[in-house]
C-alpha cells in the first residue's frame, strides 16, 4: 500500500471530457479550491482566449472559493484573401489541464492535480485509427514524504536517486504512476491494434517511453494529428508533452512486456535520471484478423507561404529569448531574458514588459537560446508552434524529433554543455490566432523552474493597442452559490 | 620532590584516563552506523535519506540577508533518530573531508561515514564562470557523505575543503570560496 494524500478536482465529468485520467476524480467547469493554497486552471492544447472566463492564469482562486470557466472552442477561419491568416479549427486530440498559479504550480502538480481532455474530430474517422481500441494513459511523477504528503518547503535540486531535497530537508519518495496507479498491468491481444493517448503530466521528469518488444506508430504530437503515421521505437515526452500512437500486440511472453521510462540526461545534478518501470503490458489471446497499422491520416494546418515571406519585411516579428539558470544559488534561480517572473499583486501589472507584444493574425519567429545546463521544455499558452531549426543537440542523443511539419505545445531546448561552443538554440514559428488576443505567458515546463522565475508575459496585442485590460484576478463566483452546475459539487 | 612525583603521577593517571576515555568515545560505534542500502529504489514507502547540500550550511548568509530571517533566529533543523543523512557538497577540484563529528558535545568516530560522488560536469560551471571564476576552479562533481545517527541530541558535522569550492551568488559572500561546511542537526526521538 502506498501512502498518498492527493488533491482532487470536485464534480463529475462533463460531456466532452473523457472520464479516465490521473488521480483527480473528474473535472467540472467549476474549480473549487479546498486546500490551503491558491489555484487556477490552465488548459494545454486548447486554442482559446487567454482572458476570463477561459485560460486566465493570473486568476487566484483562494481556499473555499469557486470560479466558473467557459471555453469557446474556436472554429476555423478560412483565408478570404491573400493577406488574412487562415486559422485552423481546434485540432482533435489529447489535451490536458493542471493548476497554474505561479509559485504553487509545482506543489499542486506533485499532488497529482492534472488530467486529460480529449477532443474528437477528423483523426478519429480514419478507419484504421477508429478500429483500434483506445487507452488513455496519464504518466505522473509524485514527490511525497513517507506520510504521503508533498513537503511544504523550499525545493532544491540534488544528485542521486531522489532528484530533490528541500529546506528544511525532508525524506521523500518519487513515485511514478500511470493513471494514478503504481506499476499497473495492461492487456493486449496478439495482433490487436490499440491507440494509446499518452500524457506526461509530471512536474519535472521527462519520460523516454519504451514498450519492450513493440514499435510505436505515432499519429499525433501534443494533440495535433500527423499527415502520416511514423514508426518509432521510443518517444521522449518532456513535461507537458503528449503523444498518440498505435501499438500492435506481440505474442504472449512470460512476465509480459515492460513499459519503461529509460534513463535520460536532462541536465539534472548527478547525471542521468535513472530508468523506471512504469507498468507491464500482458499479451493474452490472439485477434483475427489482425489490426492494421494506419498510414495516411489527416491534412495538418500549414502556414501559407505568403505569410512566411512577409516575415522578411518585418524585423519586429523576429525575437530572441534567452533562458538562464543557477542551481547553486539559494533558492535556485531561473530567468527569461535575465528577469525572474514574479506575481507580486502590488507590482506585476505595472511592470508588464513591453516585449513581446505580437499582433493577432500574424506569424512570428522566435529564437530560443538556452544558456543553462538543464534542458528547458519551452511552452507558450494558447498558441502551438513549429520548430524550424535546432542547434546544439547532444551528440548521440537520438530523442530529438525535428520534423518541421509537427505542431508543438512543448519543445525541449538542448542543454548548454561543454560539447557546445555556443549556447544551443531553437527557432520556432507560430501564428497568433486573430480570434484569441490577450495577455498570457510562456515558460519552461519543468514546473520547479517556472515557479522559480523561468516564465514571462506575452501580450497578444489586438490592433497594436498599447494598453490592455488587467486580467481578472478574483474568481467570478467566490461564494460558490451562483455557479453550481449540474454534476459539479 | 615526593610531592612533585605524587603530582606527576596524578597528572599522568589523569591524562591516561582522559586519553582512555577519549579513545573509548572516539572508537565507539554506538552513536552512528552506516546507512543501509535501499533495496528497491523504485518502490516507495521505504525509509529515505534526509539530503543536505551546500544550501543547508549552518546559519548561511541567505538566511539573514534577505530580511526574512534574522541572523540570531537561525536554528538547526530536526531529523528523527536512526535516519540516514546524506550530505552533498560541490567537489572537484575541491576535495572535502570530515574534520569532526560531535554528538552531544563528545567527539565521535567518523569511521562509519561513507563517502561517494556523482559526476556533475557543468552543473555549476556556467553560473560559476558568469561570476568571473575560471572554469578549472568551478566544481564539476558532487561529493556525497552518508551517515546514520543513532543518538538523540545535537550532532555537529564539520567538513573542510581544499582548494576552496568556488560557487557563486550568495555563496560568493563567503570570501574567497567555500572552505568549511558545518551542519548542525537536532536529532529527535522517533
Amino acid at each position: 500500500m502506498i501512502p498518498y494524500r492527493d488533491r482532487r478536482y470536485n464534480g463529475s465529468t462533463p460531456p466532452g471530457f473523457l472520464a479516465e485520467h490521473a488521480l483527480p476524480e473528474g473535472l467540472g467547469n467549476v474549480s473549487k479550491q479546498a486546500s490551503q493554497i491558491f489555484t487556477n486552471l490552465h488548459t494545454h492544447g486548447f486554442q482559446v482566449s487567454p482572458n476570463d472566463p477561459a485560460d486566465n492564469v493570473y486568476l487566484a482562486v483562494q481556499p473555499g472559493q469557486c470560479h466558473q470557466y467557459a471555453y469557446d472552442i474556436l472554429d476555423g477561419i478560412p483565408a478570404t484573401n491573400a493577406v488574412g491568416l487562415p486559422t485552423p479549427p481546434q485540432p482533435a486530440g489529447l489535451h490536458w489541464y493542471h493548476p497554474h498559479f505561479h509559485g504553487s504550480t509545482t506543489h499542486q502538480g506533485w499532488q497529482g492535480l492534472s488530467g486529460a481532455i480529449v477532443i474528437e474530430g477528423d483523426i478519429d474517422k480514419v478507419p484504421t485509427v477508429a478500429a483500434a481500441s483506445e487507452r488513455l494513459l496519464v504518466l505522473n511523477e509524485l514527490w511525497v514524504d513517507d506520510n504521503g504528503s508533498v513537503p511544504t518547503a523550499l525545493v532544491i535540486p540534488n544528485a542521486g536517486w531522489s532528484p530533490f531535497t528541500s529546506i528544511p530537508a525532508v525524506a521523500t519518495n518519487l513515485i511514478f504512476t500511470i493513471n494514478g496507479r503504481f506499476q499497473p498491468t495492461m492487456k493486449i491481444k496478439e495482433g490487436e491494434t490499440q491507440r494509446w493517448r499518452v500524457l506526461a503530466a509530471g512536474p519535472h521528469r521527462f519520460f523516454h517511453l519504451e514498450v519492450e518488444g513493440h514499435s510505436l506508430y505515432q499519429i499525433a504530437q501534443d494533440g495535433i494529428p500527423f499527415a502520416h503515421a511514423k514508426k518509432v521505437d521510443r518517444i521522449l515526452l518532456a513535461t507537458g508533452n503528449r503523444a498518440e500512437f498505435i501499438i500492435k500486440g506481440g505474442p504472449a511472453k512470460p512476465g509480459g512486456y515492460k513499459i519503461r521510462a529509460l534513463a535520460y540526461e536532462q541536465g539534472h545534478p548527478g547525471g542521468k535520471c535513472p530508468k523506471h518501470l512504469l507498468g507491464t503490458l500482458i499479451s493474452e489471446g490472439k485477434q483475427e484478423p489482425a489490426g492494421v497499422i494506419p498510414d495516411k491520416l489527416v491534412t495538418p494546418f500549414k502556414i501559407p507561404q505568403y505569410l512566411i515571406d512577409e516575415l522578411k519585411t518585418h524585423p519586429e516579428r523576429h525575437r530572441t529569448i534567452v533562458f538562464r539558470g543557477n542551481i547553486s544559488s539559494v533558492p535556485v534561480k531561473f530567468t527569461v531574458n535575465d528577469k525572474a517572473f514574479q506575481l507580486d499583486p502590488k507590482t506585476w501589472w505595472n511592470q508588464l514588459p513591453a516585449d513581446p507584444r505580437p499582433t493577432p493574425g500574424t506569424v512570428e519567429e522566435w529564437t530560443l537560446v538556452n544558456e543553462d545546463i538543464f534542458q528547458h521544455p519551452f511552452h507558450i499558452h494558447v498558441n502551438p508552434f513549429q520548430v524550424i531549426e535546432v542547434n546544439g543537440v547532444p551528440i548521440n542523443d537520438q530523442t530529438w524529433n525535428v520534423d518541421p511539419d509537427i505542431w508543438w505545445d512543448v519543445f525541449r531546448l538542448p542543454s548548454h554543455t561543454s560539447q557546445n561552443s555556443k549556447p544551443p538554440s531553437v527557432k520556432i514559428r507560430m501564428c497568433f490566432r486573430p480570434d484569441a488576443p490577450g495577455l498570457t505567458v510562456y515558460h519552461c515546463h519543468i514546473l520547479p523552474h517556472e515557479d522559480n522565475g523561468m516564465m514571462a508575459s506575452v501580450f497578444i496585442n489586438k490592433n497594436g493597442d498599447s494598453g490592455t485590460t488587467k486580467p481578472q484576478v478574483k474568481p467570478n463566483c467566490p461564494d460558490c452559490q451562483s455557479c453550481q452546475v449540474k454534476g459539479a459539487e | 620532590m615526593h610531592t612533585f612525583f605524587r603530582f606527576l603521577k596524578k597528572l599522568l593517571i589523569s591524562i591516561g584516563l582522559c586519553g582512555l576515555l577519549a579513545s573509548i568515545n572516539f572508537v565507539s560505534a554506538k552513536d552512528t552506523k552506516p546507512c543501509a542500502a535501499i533495496a528497491n529504489k523504485s518502490l516507495p514507502g521505504t525509509a529515505r535519506p534526509y539530503i543536505f547540500n551546500h544550501a543547508h550550511i549552518d546559519n548561511g548568509p541567505w538566511w539573514w540577508t534577505d530580511g526574512d530571517i534574522k541572523k540570531s533566529q537561525w536554528q538547526p533543523q530536526s531529523v528523527p533518530v536512526d535516519s540516514c543523512v546524506h550530505i552533498q557538497l560541490p567537489g572537484a577540484p575541491t576535495r572535502w573531508f570530515v574534520t569532526s563529528l560531535v554528538i552531544n558535545g563528545v567527539k565521535t568516530s567518523t569511521s562509519e561515514i561513507k563517502q561517494s560522488g556523482y559526476p556533475n560536469q557543468n552543473r555549476f560551471i556556467v553560473p560559476c564562470q558568469n561570476a568571473g571564476i575560471s572554469k578549472d576552479q568551478c566544481p564539476s562533481q558532487i561529493d556525497q557523505f552518508e551517515l546514520n545517527i543513532l543518538k538523540p541530541g545535537t550532532t555537529i558535522i564539520t567538513f573542510a575543503g581544499t582548494p576552496p569550492a568556488m560557487i557563486p551568488v550568495q555563496l560568493a559572500k563567503i570570501q574567497n570560496g567555500f572552505r568549511t561546511y558545518t551542519l548542525t542537526l537536532n536529532v529527535t526521538e522517533k
